[in-house]
């Protein structure tokens, strides 16, 4: 009778410790799962990103509607002189233009670039699809684009989303990688070094 | 308590105990997994960064420093021609080497003629102790010395003191005389010859100046720099003045080892390895060639990224592609490191082409009519017609011909060999040959058949004619008809559809040998 009782407490202490350790496990990994940064699609998202990034201006849309790309305005009125250029690197060479009397403009160097870094990012956001993205893109000290910027800030484009984009400062994860921009104006001004920057975040 | 109740309290707690002990492996096994996990996606990160910096490096930016090392070189090679330096008969030996060479280094090797010998000069020079800026030296003015083209000041350094680890900077007062150039230049070279260091400013205004080597240069006790002050070549004697020490007394170190350097600027001049910025109107400045552009992405990598990388250049090919562009192709070892990852040795490939339009003829620069004819393409094509003709000759755009030389055989001056696929030549016009007179106008007006044509000759037995086109074509300029205009060889002028052109009636080819004294033809 007693080691009847005693084989009973034993069964009922395992199935409580199986019951237990189920649980115990699942609280675990819904911890692991939930407390865990999302680093790998970051890690991923940056990668694509600067990739994008690196795609030649020849490469990007077709249409003539598309201001920035190899058959746009841009390249059309030779603002965009050479097609072989990264995109990014592109925005070096509008950066470069806007602090230097070395580029073909009107009358105000800086403003117009500026412009046209502005037409582009707007025409490379909505082309790629980045426009969903926690996106950062940076020259040296000047900010080409924030996804989680407002009016207020002082950043060439800025897209309509205003408010659906998480702010850096409240990310879980962000991955800064810096790329080295340099080019020729031309064929015959060399421009840069500049520091460009991309951060993406989530 | 009976015996049944102890076991069975025995039995309860040997539950529990088995459940505390189960609960912590578990958790314990969890947490190492969980750290394990945070270090994994810690050391992907490092990877994908590194992967990343190393696929920009190897499929961007080598491709972009290429291009930019490629395009100032051309550029500092016509410049290097078009300041009288090179000997006008043979031009460059071999144009090929010497491009690859001032890719790679910016530099040639040449002779800095110095008249006058050098000085010392006023200057604070500064070292580094660890990162804190110290005054090794600071010495009043109480002269002036110019320089230009003709004199250079050089002045040999070295530390006397262990603490400095690195030349900093170096201050010099400057004052305008008559410069054309804003450009100067501070140039350190080592004790085996070679250029540590090239630091550039523009002149603004009368100063002083200081020049930042950026604690790059170790400084030693045993070892020393020869710190050179010059400015691009200009056909003036003198661009600035700068303050010098007194003549008469010896420049005060303070005891560190500061004596005049053994250049030998008697006057002759020496062969050293030049900067190719000194003979430039603007500033490259000296980064703008391959190996400081390579530095450039060490550096970069190092202080933004925390990546120890290496590049080294393996080989350079140039490639003409076509007639007006050139290729330039070179191989390159990376390796790039951070923390545990690291990729070694991997070989990558840049490209680039630089276009030759808009830059100045060196030919034409070299040779004794030294004109400076910048290139402009005109393509020959079946429907080449009178009206291009006419551009040709009023425009002196440049046209294939594969018995021409190409653009960088143009380097070559009067030894430019042909070349089948890039050869460029454009006519002369009768200004451009002022200086010539008598049986030299009988050659061909082609730029590259001038200086080599042995003229016609209609006295002898077997008389060669220089052709000409001798009706008056609507709306031509008569400098380029009739018996003073452009001399062509007539194969040399066949490929423009000369025959076609004439059986259109368009213009009439004449044949003479102008300022011949041979019997008339």
């Amino acid at each position: 009778m007693n080691s009847k009782k005693g084989i009973y407490f034993t069964i009922e202490a395992i199935i409580a410790m199986m019951v237990i350790s189920v649980g115990f496990t699942i609280l675990l990994y819904l911890f692991v799962a939930l407390s865990q940064p999302p680093i790998s699609s970051v890690q991923t998202g940056l990668y694509d990103v600067v990739e994008e990034l690196d795609l030649e201006i020849r490469d990007i849309g077709s249409s003539e509607d598309d201001a920035c790309s190899a058959k746009g305005e841009l390249v059309e009125n030779d603002i965009i002189i050479d097609t072989d250029n990264g995109f990014f690197t592109q925005m070096g060479e509008f950066y470069y233009c806007m602090n230097s009397d070395n580029c073909v403009c009107d009358s105000d160097c800086e403003s117009e670039y500026e412009e046209y870094i502005g037409t582009c990012m707007e025409f490379f956001i909505s082309k790629r699809n980045l426009d969903e993205k926690n996106l950062y893109l940076q020259i040296e000290d000047t900010v080409l684009y924030r996804s989680d910027a407002d009016s207020t800030d002082n950043v060439i484009y800025i897209s309509g989303d205003e408010d659906g984009n998480l702010d850096q400062e409240n990310a879980t994860v962000l991955f800064p990688f810096r790329i080295i921009l340099i080019g020729v104006y031309n064929g015959t001004n060399t421009w840069g070094p500049y520091t460009g920057e991309v951060r993406i975040w989530e | 308590m009976g015996i049944s109740g102890k076991r069975g309290f025995m039995f309860t707690l040997v539950a529990i105990f088995l459940i505390a002990i189960f609960v912590f492996v578990l958790y314990a096994s969890t947490s190492r997994v969980f750290v394990e996990k945070q270090a994994l996606d810690a050391e992907r990160t490092e990877a994908i960064v590194v992967n990343m910096f190393t696929k920009h490096l190897t499929d961007s930016y080598i491709d972009t420093f290429l291009k930019v090392a490629s395009t100032n070189a051309l550029r500092a090679m016509v410049a290097y021609v078009e300041t009288g330096t090179v000997d006008d008969d043979g031009g460059i030996e071999d144009p090929e080497a010497f491009y690859r060479e001032i890719i790679m280094n910016g530099s040639i090797e040449s002779t800095y003629d110095a008249s006058l010998f050098s000085r010392d000069f006023a200057m604070t020079l500064t070292a580094l102790n660890n990162s804190e800026a110290v005054t090794i030296t600071s010495v009043e003015s109480s002269g002036t010395a110019w320089f230009g083209n003709t004199t250079t000041l050089v002045q040999r350094v070295s530390s006397y003191d262990e603490a400095y680890e690195h030349l900093s900077s170096i201050t010099l007062t400057i004052t305008d005389n008559s410069a054309t150039s804003s450009d100067i230049y501070i140039v350190v070279y080592n004790s085996t010859g070679q250029i540590a260091a090239l630091v550039h400013q523009n002149f603004n205004s009368d100063g002083d100046y200081t020049f930042n080597f950026g604690g790059t240069l170790p400084f030693t006790t045993e070892d020393y720099y020869d710190i050179m002050l010059a400015a691009p070549f200009t056909d003036t004697t003198s661009d600035y003045d700068v303050d010098i020490s007194s003549s008469s007394s010896a420049f005060d170190c303070s005891g560190f080892t500061c004596n005049m350097a053994a250049w030998d600027l008697s006057g002759t001049g020496t062969d050293i390895i030049l900067p190719i910025d000194f003979v430039l109107d603007e500033a490259i400045v000296g980064e703008g060639f391959l190996r400081n552009l390579a530095g450039e992405l060490v550096s970069f990598g190092r202080q933004e990224m925390n990546i120890n990388t290496s590049v080294e250049i393996n080989d350079i090919i140039i490639d003409e592609k076509d007639a007006w562009t050139i290729g330039v192709m070179a191989n390159f070892t990376v390796s790039t490191s951070r923390t545990t990852v690291s990729f070694s040795g991997v070989e990558a490939d840049g490209e680039a082409e630089v276009s030759i339009i808009g830059l100045n003829d060196p030919y034409n620069t070299l040779m004794d009519w030294d004109v400076k004819i910048p290139v402009a393409a005109q393509n020959v094509s079946d429907d080449f017609d009178v009206d291009d003709l006419y551009r040709h000759l009023s425009e002196q755009t440049f046209v294939f011909n594969e018995n021409a030389p190409s653009f960088l055989q143009r380097f070559a001056g009067e030894d430019a060999a042909d070349s089948n696929c890039c050869g460029i030549q454009t006519v002369l016009s009768t200004s451009d040959l002022s200086a010539y007179s008598g049986e030299e106008l009988a050659y061909s007006f082609v730029d590259h058949e001038f200086m080599t044509s042995s003229g016609c000759d209609k006295g002898g037995s077997d008389p060669t004619y220089a052709y000409y086109i001798s009706n008056e074509p609507t709306d031509w300029g008569s400098a380029y008809y009739g018996g003073s205009g452009p001399y062509f060889d007539y194969e040399d002028i066949e490929f423009y559809h000369m025959d076609e052109i004439e059986s259109d009636g368009d213009i009439t080819i004449g044949k003479d040998c102008p300022k011949d004294s041979g019997s008339s033809s």
